[in-house]
């Protein structure tokens, strides 16, 4: 994810986890927009992506 | 551009190695190291040069166990990946797993590989990266606390503004009072703005794209600014009228930089806005070019370079936040926005915005499991929305490399894939 980061400082990340200590990290911190937990809540997924789908 | 940098970064690989009697033990002779060396300088060629190719992968030599940490050169500041456990399954280890997984001294050598390929990168962009950082970190530190402090500054602006209607009532014809009520108005009003900025920073929402006519946008932001004796020069090309964006964040980031160019000219000067269509990028994509243009004293050098960083402020009532919402703004229109003095005094800004002019988000969409990966992109896709789905991480790593994207949506926990570490 570092490489894409470093290719991309602008773009937007969003991380996806079943794992609940993955979703407890602090977005901010970790320079991702959002954690998102599995299974996916479509709404909460559409609201970070910031785009109806 | 970075072919000429590989005959270095490998000769510094290799003396990193040499400097361990262990690891020098690996090879046998100097023949030995040469032909590993032209085998790196090679990979690095092929790696660079577009997706991984899956024969090359198969085909790649078992990274030898030398005992030494985990670390690339350390000259190239390298951040190593954890080592993936080595269970005893050492069939595994040669052969991959029954999955189909990738061999574990398979994976370590792609791991090696991603970070000299990293290491290059941060180099390469490590000061604009950096920079990048800090600002978004100040910015989410200021943005944690911003929206608690703007609404609780909300209540007694209230009563203020209602305090100063109630006095103007009050007033009659009493010059001197009347004189005082205003100012306190301006200065309610500077206040509400900070309010807005600090609420926009906490909030920071995405944009919602929509068709903007831009002459009445930019009508509309230069009425914003009462109080001034300069006049409005705007130019936009026939083919650069409307412009697909979030309306309210467009004109913020007007309004503000129309406010920078008032307040700069002490004279009663022109503010000109040029818009023009432009290509952006090395895939040349179509953008319109906004450019706001007075006749002020122009940046200093140090201002130049701290203009876009939280709380940097050259004006005695500003708090530094305009600019760096300006360009945050910006970039979520897949845009920039820059400075710039040019000669007769006059200094302007430049903004870009490309991408949003289609309205179209493209977003990289990792997951290993290739059924998720499958629905989330048939969910997700839409005449607004572009989803490139990955279930194999080092594709998507080759894939991201070369191609642009707005949104990546990535598993967190894959092979190959280093997460947030």
């Amino acid at each position: 994810m570092r490489l894409l980061r470093v290719c991309h400082p602008d773009a937007r990340f969003i991380l996806m986890s079943a794992f609940t200590q993955d979703a407890q990290l602090d977005p901010l911190l970790d320079h991702v927009d959002a954690v998102l937990v599995k299974p996916l809540d479509l709404s909460t997924l559409v609201e970070a992506l910031g785009r109806g789908a | 551009m970075l072919t000429p940098a590989f005959d270095s970064i490998v000769d510094r690989f290799y003396v990193a190695i040499d400097a361990n009697p262990e690891a020098r033990a690996v090879f046998k002779d100097e023949a030995q190291v040469a032909r590993q060396k032209k085998l790196l300088r090679s990979w690095l060629v092929r790696f660079f040069a577009g997706p991984v190719r899956r024969q090359l992968l198969r085909g790649a030599r078992a990274h030898r166990p030398c005992a030494r940490p985990h670390r690339a050169p350390a000259a190239l500041r390298v951040r190593v990946h954890e080592r993936h456990p080595v269970g005893a399954d050492r069939g595994r280890r040669r052969r991959g797993g029954r999955d189909g997984s990738m061999p574990v001294a398979l994976q370590q050598s792609i791991h090696r590989l991603c970070d000299v390929e990293l290491a290059i990168m941060l180099e390469t962009y490590r000061e604009d990266y950096d920079r990048a950082l800090r600002t978004a970190e100040r910015l989410a530190t200021l943005g944690q606390f911003a929206g608690t402090v703007a609404h609780e500054m909300r209540n007694p602006l209230a009563v203020l503004s209602t305090s100063s209607h109630l006095l103007r009532r009050n007033a009659g014809d009493q010059p001197n009072v009347l004189r005082h009520v205003d100012r306190i108005e301006r200065q309610i009003a500077v206040c509400g703005q900070i309010v807005d900025d600090l609420l926009a920073l906490a909030r920071d929402r995405p944009p919602s794209f929509e068709t903007v006519e831009l002459r009445p946008l930019f009508e509309f932001a230069w009425a914003q600014l009462p109080g001034h004796a300069h006049s409005l020069s705007l130019s936009i090309a026939d083919d650069a009228t409307v412009l697909s964006a979030d309306a309210s964040q467009l004109r913020q980031v007007l309004v503000n930089l129309l406010q920078n160019a008032t307040q700069a000219m002490s004279e009663p000067g022109i503010v000109s806005i040029e818009v023009t269509r432009t290509t952006l990028g090395e895939q040349r994509e179509e953008a319109l070019r906004i450019r706001v243009e007075d006749c002020g004293e122009g940046f200093s050098a140090d201002a130049l370079e701290h203009l876009f960083e939280p709380l940097f402020t050259t004006k005695a009532r500003g708090i530094g936040l305009g600019l760096p919402l300006c360009q945050r703004v910006v970039a979520k229109h897949r845009g920039t926005l820059s400075a710039a003095t040019a000669s007769r005094a006059a200094r302007g800004w430049t903004s870009s915005c490309r991408g949003a002019e289609r309205g179209v988000m493209r977003v990289l969409l990792v997951d290993d499991n290739a059924e998720l990966a499958d629905n989330l992109a048939e969910l997700l896709a839409s005449d607004q929305t572009q989803v490139y789905a990955h279930s194999d991480s080092v594709a998507a790593l080759a894939w991201g490399r070369t191609h642009d994207f707005d949104t990546a949506l990535l598993d967190v926990r894959m092979p190959l894939w280093a997460a947030w570490s």
